[in-house]
């Protein structure tokens, strides 16, 4: 059986589903769905987020 | 996002806001893609749109996903099929950068709209090049086309997109144009109020937005003018202008 990661907001004890969430960076601002906690809004970045494609936009604005 | 184009329908959006042109206005969108635009054109303002598009996969997506919409196999830089005065508004976004020769585009355009009709470009853009570069620009476009290998003709697709990008003009390099020819080229056609403004956080949210999406810049059209062989930046910018009565 494959087993489904849940994640929980351990405020409010609720799912965390994907909702857009705005990014801002040098003043830039940009959107992508991430995990959020639909009733107080937190957000939870994956590590391999954090490392992997947020990393890649922070090289591509800084070159800008 | 299906195709490149930074701003989504933002920049669009401004562009109605200057043309203030009446429901039922009609529109042709050179490089339509699969119509997107028209489509939002049309549900949003009530413009009656016909768009020119030279790739065929494109065209049959748009097809299928708006059936009711004019959608033709054309280069914008043949638009003899269209009387003179046609349409009330021409617009291009993110295309006219692949033209050919954007200046026959651009002089097509000029035919084909109405006395008092709008013009509407958005596209990438240098950001800020020095006086010096503008010159050898001037010069390397004499020479550049008599070096093309490609001969252009109806053939044209999107095998060849690359090559036209980068052919030589005064007016644009690496894909990118250059405001102030442009603008001379403009008014050498004889367009007026032109107006033009930087839209470049707009390209900047669409490459971040992309890289988080789908990991990179790979296959956008973009990739290459974000990162030229020249030292300048490249930014995004729109542009409208007016037919005189």
């Amino acid at each position: 059986m494959e087993s489904v990661k849940i994640m929980i907001c351990e405020k409010c004890q609720v799912e965390l589903v994907p909702m857009e969430t705005t990014f801002r960076y040098l003043e830039r601002s940009f959107r992508h769905p991430v995990p959020r906690c639909p009733c107080c809004g937190q957000v939870y970045i994956p590590e391999e987020l954090a490392r992997g494609q947020i990393r890649k936009v922070e090289a591509a604005l800084e070159e800008k | 996002m299906s195709e490149f184009k930074p701003g989504e329908f933002r920049i669009t959006k401004k562009a109605m806001e200057k043309w203030q042109l009446p429901e039922g206005s009609k529109v042709l969108d050179m490089g339509c893609g699969r119509g997107d635009t028209l489509n939002h054109l049309k549900e949003n303002f009530g413009f009656i749109g016909t768009g020119l598009e030279l790739s065929l996969k494109m065209i049959e997506e748009g097809k299928s996903l708006y059936p009711e919409l004019e959608l033709k196999y054309g280069d914008m830089e043949f638009l003899e099929e269209y009387p003179s005065h046609t349409f009330d508004g021409v617009l291009s976004e993110c295309a006219m950068s692949v033209a050919g020769i954007p200046e026959e585009a651009l002089h097509e355009a000029y035919c084909v709209l109405k006395k008092g009709g709008k013009l509407f470009i958005s596209d990438l853009y240098i950001k800020n090049p020095t006086v010096e570069f503008i010159m050898e620009q001037a010069q390397r476009a004499k020479e550049s086309i008599d070096n093309m290998k490609h001969s252009h003709d109806d053939s044209c697709g999107d095998s060849c997109e690359e090559e036209h990008r980068n052919r030589v003009f005064e007016y644009r390099a690496d894909g990118r144009f250059i405001i102030k020819p442009l603008i001379r080229v403009l008014e050498e056609i004889g367009f007026e109020d032109i107006s033009w403004e930087d839209c470049t956080d707009e390209l900047d949210r669409y490459v971040a937005e992309k890289i988080m999406k789908d990991g990179s810049l790979d296959g956008c059209r973009c990739e290459g003018a974000l990162n030229p062989s020249d030292s300048f930046r490249t930014g995004y910018f729109m542009l409208t202008a007016t037919k005189p009565q």
